[in-house]
């Protein structure tokens, strides 16, 4: 009897830490609770925690304070609905950086009552990051097939608006000189003692003259139709940059003209700066360089606008404008582009997290935490390059995307 | 609606020049200061076909010191007309217009007109056109298009007729 009730016992004990050690490789949390919120089970627990006390103890400890009260109530509904449910939700990870899962919660059943919830959790940080990164590549796309759209529209009215001003010009020139031939003549007939019909009309043109202002007009029409004709060709260059910038991603990299696509990408982000900021740039001459120009240029953008948005804060408080500046150079066999501003600086206590994906020190609606993430990933995972940065408070902040000028592959084909 | 409203000019045009193509020595149109140089019959004419009428209205004035530009509504039109007076030396087309394309157009042109310099001006997206055959375009020019660069496409497409290449 005894001996039966031992080898029982050793027998649940071992099913129970084989069933254990199953639990622990499963990919994600597992969690049961009894229907006080005592934690009765646990697959395995974050470092910073040590099992034996976590159980027994009350489940929400663990999850995030702002989260409770949505959470509770789903748990007592459980109760009362016995139905299971499905949401995500973030947590704070080991190192304070944010963790993204999406959990199950449902009734646990034992002798066909509800004894507790299950929950199980599992981690969608990576999924997440590649949804958004997919998002804006999708964005990116449509954007581009719109620019290229819009880009064609525009050009049209933009070749008949310049060729009839270029007409415009000439035509002015033409009916001046004429003007001019007219005049001479005026003063020639008024030498020659004109008969009383001709000095009324002489008179009329000299009164028609000064109703139309002419000296002024000869001076100003001109002017005006060059103001049109410079203004046509800004319009074009804006035009012609968006398409670039926007040009369809190709598969492979290509040999790029990095400058260009700086320029034409600080051309179409100038509406985030030019209140803000004076522009200088730095662009030294590089050979091609091999990479997918349109992720570069989102990077740059992404650079661009952060940096607005750092000067933007000094300006703000004290409506003096900074400096923005922006450079390329070649360092062996890496092209190095500068990014750098005049704003605050990093201050220390985020400088590890500026790169995470959603980390973000804007305003709700301003910034998506998503712009150096999605540059670092695009920088370091697609091109195998580096993105660093140098700080001072109340000084600034500048970026260096390190590029290898041969693409990512020659590169690695290099090291071998 | 459109087409009919730009081709009788057109035609009137070409009845009024009614003189064999331009022969001899390639004319020079882009160095030309322009003033008091306004005859018709020193001109050499040119043909431009686009969907647009304001483009060809606007090419034919900016232009009307240096060629003589005879416009077409779309590459029927141009092709129609061409039947009737294939006497020029160059001829610009557009790319996207309803209908026959530019590129279509150019083949019909260098099929049944040989002789005639192929022009494209066109917006974004018709480059490869011309990089892909540049046998049917002599030069590819972007929309917007600068005066000066037409000019110099025409003088260069007129030396290219001129050198009796084709």
């Amino acid at each position: 009897m005894i001996d039966n009730r031992v080898e029982t016992e050793t027998e649940l004990l071992r099913s129970r830490e084989l069933l254990d050690a199953i639990l622990e490789y499963a990919p994600g949390f597992i969690m049961a609770i009894d229907e006080h919120g005592k934690l009765l089970f646990i697959n395995r627990v974050l470092p910073q925690h040590d099992r034996k006390k976590v159980i027994g103890s009350h489940w929400l400890q663990y999850l995030p304070p702002d989260q409770h009260d949505s959470l509770q109530v789903s748990f007592r509904a459980i109760f009362e609905t016995g139905a299971s449910k499905t949401y995500e939700t973030s947590v704070a990870g080991p190192d304070g950086e944010r963790v993204w899962l999406t959990t199950h919660m449902g009734p646990m059943r034992i002798g066909g009552r509800i004894a507790g919830v299950v929950l199980v959790a599992q981690e969608i940080t990576e999924l997440r990051r590649t949804q958004v990164e997919f998002a804006a590549a999708q964005k990116m796309a449509a954007v581009g097939t719109l620019a290229a759209g819009i880009a064609h529209e525009i050009n049209t009215p933009v070749q008949f608006v310049g060729d009839s001003l270029q007409f415009l010009r000439e035509g002015m020139h033409d009916i001046l000189t004429v003007v001019d031939e007219l005049e001479r003549v005026c003063r020639l007939v008024t030498q020659e003692s004109p008969s009383t019909t001709i000095r009324a009309a002489l008179a009329s043109v000299v009164k028609a003259e000064a109703a139309a202002d002419l000296p002024y007009l000869r001076e100003n029409v001109p002017q005006a139709l060059d103001r049109c004709v410079d203004g046509l060709r800004r319009v074009s260059g804006i035009v012609s940059s968006m398409r670039e910038f926007a040009h369809p991603a190709r598969k492979e990299m290509a040999p790029v003209d990095l400058n260009r696509a700086i320029t034409n990408t600080l051309t179409i982000a100038r509406n985030e700066y030019v209140h803000l900021a004076e522009l200088e740039t730095d662009l030294r001459e590089l050979p091609l360089v091999t990479c997918h120009v349109d992720q570069i240029n989102q990077v740059v953008l992404n650079l661009v606008v952060n940096a607005a948005h750092a000067i933007g804060d000094v300006f703000r408080s004290t409506g003096v404008k900074g400096r923005l500046t922006v450079g390329t150079r070649m360092d062996g066999e890496d092209v190095v582009i500068s990014v750098g501003d005049t704003g605050t600086g990093i201050p220390e206590a985020i400088r590890e997290h500026i790169f995470e994906p959603f980390f973000t020190t804007k305003d709700v609606g301003k910034g998506t935490g998503q712009g150096l993430a999605l540059a670092w990933t695009l920088v370091t995972e697609k091109h195998g390059g580096t993105l660093s940065y140098e700080t001072a408070l109340g000084k600034g902040t500048t970026f260096f995307v390190r590029l290898p000028r041969a693409g990512k592959l020659q590169a690695l084909a290099g090291i071998n | 609606m459109r087409s009919s409203a730009v081709r009788s000019p057109s035609v009137g045009r070409i009845k009024i020049s009614g003189r064999p193509a331009a022969s001899g020595a390639a004319p020079k149109v882009s160095s030309s200061t322009g003033s008091g140089d306004t005859s018709v019959r020193g001109r050499p004419r040119i043909l431009c076909v686009d969907d647009e009428p304001l483009v060809l209205k606007s090419m034919t004035a900016s232009l009307r010191k240096h060629v003589e530009v005879v416009s077409a509504n779309g590459a029927a039109e141009a092709l129609e007309l061409l039947e009737k007076d294939p006497g020029f030396p160059v001829v610009i087309s557009d790319y996207r217009m309803p209908g026959m394309d530019g590129g279509a157009f150019l083949a019909q042109v260098r099929k049944r007109f040989p002789s005639i310099v192929r022009l494209l001006l066109s917006g974004a997206g018709a480059e490869s056109v011309a990089l892909d055959n540049p046998d049917l375009v002599f030069r590819f020019l972007s929309k917007p298009c600068a005066r000066e660069t037409l000019l110099q496409a025409l003088d260069d497409a007129f030396a290219r007729g001129g050198a009796g290449l084709a």
